[in-house]
């Protein structure tokens, strides 16, 4: 990638079972030079779906054992795919990230 | 209004994580508990501070008279969650009040507060909101069904969209309430009204067993082998305890059916309730050999 000329997109999808074949159940987007960057509603229904618009996969979580004696022990999601895309840079669009910094709801 | 929370809203709350009481408290009410909450805010960690609890104050104590946000919290409506949930013997955790002004894009991340909690005995976060928040007004999100998961605070930070993510909004005078364990987050106010929310945390002293209106039990608990892939009574609180949320997977939602069974089973003093024979099948079978690791 070229950074004088190119922005990284992620994207970061959360499915509901293993494969890529899983229901897309969460998902996160990160915009090259935009903080703010979102979206709010995804195009895409399963992981394959992602795959097939022409993001690459990056990364796939690992299938780990939950370990005896802890087998129904459940907390973060399991099968996180991170696909990436190369787009051209654009101008800065919104400036530094202002969220807040008050205690947690 | 009833005087203690009834079997199907608790078996709504062991399986959401959250019950909603839109416009309980009365508007006069709302407009003191505003005027007081902005005294509270402006005068946080002074000695100014009026009605400052300290952690482990009993609950009946807190916010004498002629406190409004004592009023609100000792409201029939907002004492007969406490007094089912964590029973009126609780005490006083922590409270904050949350100010989100019209057009803050700032949002936080995902998380479930405290810390990693491996209880079975849960707090209640009670959420006041005293005036009306809109769709797009800052109001809490919240993720139904997540609050028996063992995460760490913003370890869930990294999810910024979930399906069936609910974002608060309603009436003034509207109450939430969420077991300890619900992941939530302030969200941006995109809004023309700044968003007022005040929120306080109880422990329970005492097993919550049973502190609710729970006369009709008997007739609405499921059987033990009561099983969605065998028999079972869709009219009974299984199919409550039941409830599936949309980010769930099949492998997420039958270790919930699990988790709930177990509050279920603390709740109610019901060691042999179960949810589609999960524990069943497994404490049957444990007797008959050794555990193979």
């Amino acid at each position: 990638m070229n950074p004088e000329t190119e922005r990284q997109q992620l994207l970061f999808v959360w499915t509901d079972e293993s494969s890529l074949h899983g229901r897309i159940v969460g998902w996160s987007f990160f915009d090259g030079n935009d903080p703010l960057a979102d979206l709010t509603e995804l195009e895409y229904r399963r992981g394959v779906d992602v795959l097939a618009a022409g993001w690459r996969l990056i990364q796939g979580s690992q299938l780990v054992n939950r370990p005896a004696g802890d087998e129904h022990q459940h907390g973060v999601l399991e099968f996180e795919w991170i696909f990436e895309r190369i787009v051209a840079l654009r101008p800065h669009p919104h400036g530094d990230h202002p969220q807040g910094v008050h205690p947690h709801e | 209004m009833d005087e203690l929370l009834t079997t199907d809203e608790m078996a709504t709350f062991v399986a959401r994580g959250f019950l909603e009481f839109p416009g309980v408290i009365p508007d006069e009410l709302n407009a003191a508990a505003t005027d007081e909450l902005h005294s509270i805010m402006a005068t946080w960690g002074s000695p100014a501070r009026p009605f400052a609890p300290a952690s482990g104050d009993p609950w009946s104590d807190i916010y004498p008279d002629p406190s409004a946000v004592g009023a609100v919290l000792r409201h029939p409506s907002v004492r007969r969650i406490v007094d089912s949930l964590v029973g009126p013997e609780a005490v006083f955790d922590h409270d904050f009040v949350h100010f989100k002004p019209a057009g803050d894009p700032g949002f936080q991340p995902l998380h479930a507060d405290a810390v990693i909690d491996p209880n079975t005995a849960f707090d209640i976060q009670i959420f006041y909101f005293p005036h009306a928040v809109s769709p797009d007004g800052g109001g809490t999100g919240f993720v139904p069904g997540t609050h028996l998961r063992r995460v760490h605070e913003t370890q869930v930070g990294r999810y910024r969209h979930l399906r069936g993510e609910r974002r608060w909004s309603g009436p003034a005078g509207s109450i939430l309430v969420f077991h300890h364990g619900l992941w939530h987050r302030g969200m941006e106010n995109p809004g023309s009204a700044d968003r007022l929310m005040y929120k306080i945390r109880l422990n329970p002293t005492r097993p919550q067993v049973r502190r609710w209106a729970a006369d009709d039990l008997p007739d609405r608990t499921s059987a033990a082998n009561d099983h969605i892939f065998a028999t079972f009574d869709p009219t009974r609180i299984g199919m409550t305890l039941r409830h599936r949320e949309d980010w769930m997977g099949e492998q997420d939602h039958r270790l919930e059916l699990i988790a709930r069974a177990e509050l279920w089973r603390y709740l109610t003093g019901d060691a042999h309730f179960d949810l589609d024979w999960y524990h069943s099948r497994l404490e049957r079978r444990a007797g008959l050999g050794a555990v193979v690791s």
